[in-house]
């Protein structure tokens, strides 16, 4: 699996941006990668270095059409600390 | 915060102004927050995207033109302050330059018109005293005793003759054309007219000689040329009258005319004060004839660089003053332009001449009333303020005081100021004015303020 396949997307919140402020990023990652494998992913694409990574399984959301009820794909998390100084530019923008 | 400002013609002021870039920050900060309350961004509640998540999703031109309108507003005015100007209307916004650093502006304002006054202390009226003639005299003095005449039927008929009032139907008619028109079947109305050479029209007056009640006679008369209805003047016109009544007119002995006129004095005296009388308004016609055509020159001769806002605010006030005077007869300005179908711009635009006239007029004034060093001193207010209080009804004396000499008193003092005005002008006018304060600019000040006072 090679990073980006790893790394889905970053994921920008209210709840995320208050916790840009710690040096923690969020991301949406791929189900099987491991906390090993994303901080190298992390680290490759973003050119920084990784301290911590913390990782949840998203259940799917309970989502009804008509009659018909069905889940939301389930998904992980992961939050990424960084090592002080380091900043990822796709949240910052520009 | 830099600012350049530029003089243009019409007192027009451009300025460029220069922001900071903090203040454009902080501008940009506010029109975040304001556009994070008002547009949903996913993953965030309104109003709580930090400023750099709503640049990303809105992009920072975006981010300007929201912010701009903010911004030029708050540093125009802070630029105003900056250079003291005193605008007179509305700015006008020309240029603005936000997309790249530094950010500037470019409006222009109409500030204070300057008025370039000529030689005003030149310009001459020309004047020539004007007698009280004894015609004018026993024109005033008839016209005093006409005003108590008593009128009697004649205790039998008779014809008419000199001196008689007459009710008539007049009808007259120009190449057998009627020259009134009037509702059909409508009653000829009646007029009155006193039997005198001087007061009909010649040829009327020796027609109407000796007619009796209930004669229709048909009189023609040649207009004089100088006749008020332009139609008809030097031309032959033909009346076809009726007497309807006929009346002695009984005018008062000379000596009861004084009696009459309800004064305890002689005739003699009587004579002198309507003399008087008739001076003081031939005298007071003159001075504002005189005052009249010297503004005309006045006004010809100053050369102003008024900007279109003020004459604009100018020719509105005059509307509204119109609307004013015309609640007075019950009609609302906006019927009255309705009636005359015209759109409130309309009839200002209407008025520009005349407002732009009046302005050049009180330009000028002001311009004068500052060179000559008129002013009003308290003593002086103060006795203008008993003058007027003076034509008030005892009872309403303390109040008219009161009002007068405080939330008046400057309404009272520029009227004082206003009357010593008119006085010099019409010294410069006929010449007599004395020397003007700026060739006796050598004295000190002070002593210019002393003058004022004792006067």
């Amino acid at each position: 699996m090679n990073a980006h396949q790893i790394i889905i997307r970053p994921l920008i919140t209210e709840k995320n941006t208050n916790l840009m402020s710690l040096n923690k990023y969020s991301f949406e990652v791929d189900r099987a990668a491991n906390k090993a494998q994303i901080r190298h992913a992390v680290e490759e694409i973003f050119k920084v270095t990784v301290t911590n990574v913390h990782t949840l399984n998203v259940r799917g959301k309970l989502r009804r059409r008509g009659n018909r009820y069905g889940y939301t794909a389930d998904w992980k998390k992961a939050i990424v600390t960084l090592a002080e100084g380091d900043r990822i530019e796709l949240f910052e923008g520009v | 915060m830099k600012v350049t400002s530029e003089k243009l013609p019409k007192s027009l002021l451009a300025l460029d102004i220069e922001l900071d870039k903090e203040q454009v920050e902080k501008g940009l900060d506010r029109a975040a927050r304001r556009l994070s309350q008002k547009y949903n961004i996913p993953g965030f509640r309104k109003g709580k995207a930090p400023r750099f998540i709503v640049e990303n999703y809105f992009g920072r031109p975006a981010l300007i033109e929201e912010a701009s309108e903010d911004l030029v507003n708050k540093a125009f005015k802070e630029a105003l302050e900056q250079e003291k100007i005193n605008p007179v209307g509305r700015a006008n916004l020309e240029t603005v330059k936000f997309d790249e650093p530094p950010f500037s502006f470019r409006v222009t304002v109409p500030v204070d018109p300057t008025t370039a006054l000529p030689d005003y202390r030149a310009i001459r009226v020309p004047y020539e005293p004007r007698e009280v003639t004894d015609a004018m005299f026993d024109e005033a003095m008839d016209s005093r005793r006409e005003r108590h005449v008593v009128l009697r039927e004649p205790e039998e008929a008779r014809p008419a003759k000199q001196g008689d009032q007459l009710t008539v139907q007049l009808e007259s008619f120009l190449d057998g054309e009627p020259l009134e028109t009037r509702d059909e079947g409508a009653d000829v109305p009646e007029t009155n007219v006193v039997l005198e050479p001087g007061r009909l029209i010649p040829g009327l007056y020796e027609g109407l000689l000796g007619i009796e009640p209930g004669e229709t006679r048909e009189i023609t008369a040649h207009m004089p040329e100088d006749h008020e209805n332009e139609r008809v003047r030097d031309k032959d016109v033909s009346f076809k009258v009726t007497l309807k009544r006929l009346q002695d007119r009984l005018l008062p002995e000379w000596d009861e005319l004084p009696t009459l006129e309800e004064e305890e004095i002689t005739l003699d005296e009587l004579r002198e004060k309507t003399r008087n009388e008739l001076a003081e308004s031939v005298r007071t016609n003159q001075e504002r004839e005189t005052i009249d055509a010297y503004l005309k020159q006045l006004v010809e001769q100053t050369e102003y660089d008024i900007p279109d806002a003020l004459i604009e605010q100018e020719a509105d006030d005059l509307l509204h003053q119109r609307g004013h005077e015309l609640e007075r007869y019950g009609i609302t300005l906006d019927q009255m332009l309705q009636y005359r179908g015209q759109t409130h711009d309309d009839a200002v635009d209407e008025l520009k001449p005349e407002a732009e006239e009046r302005l050049k007029t009180t330009l000028a004034l002001r311009e004068i009333v500052k060179n000559e060093e008129l002013t009003a001193s308290d003593d002086e207010v103060d006795a203008e303020v008993e003058r007027i209080v003076g034509t008030y009804e005892d009872d309403q004396r303390e109040r008219a005081r009161d009002l007068l000499s405080h939330q008046m008193r400057s309404t009272v003092a520029s009227s004082v100021i206003d009357k010593k005005l008119r006085e010099r002008l019409f010294q410069i006018a006929t010449g007599v004015a004395p020397e003007a304060p700026s060739v006796a600019e050598a004295q000190p000040a002070v002593a210019t303020v002393d003058d004022a006072t004792n006067e």
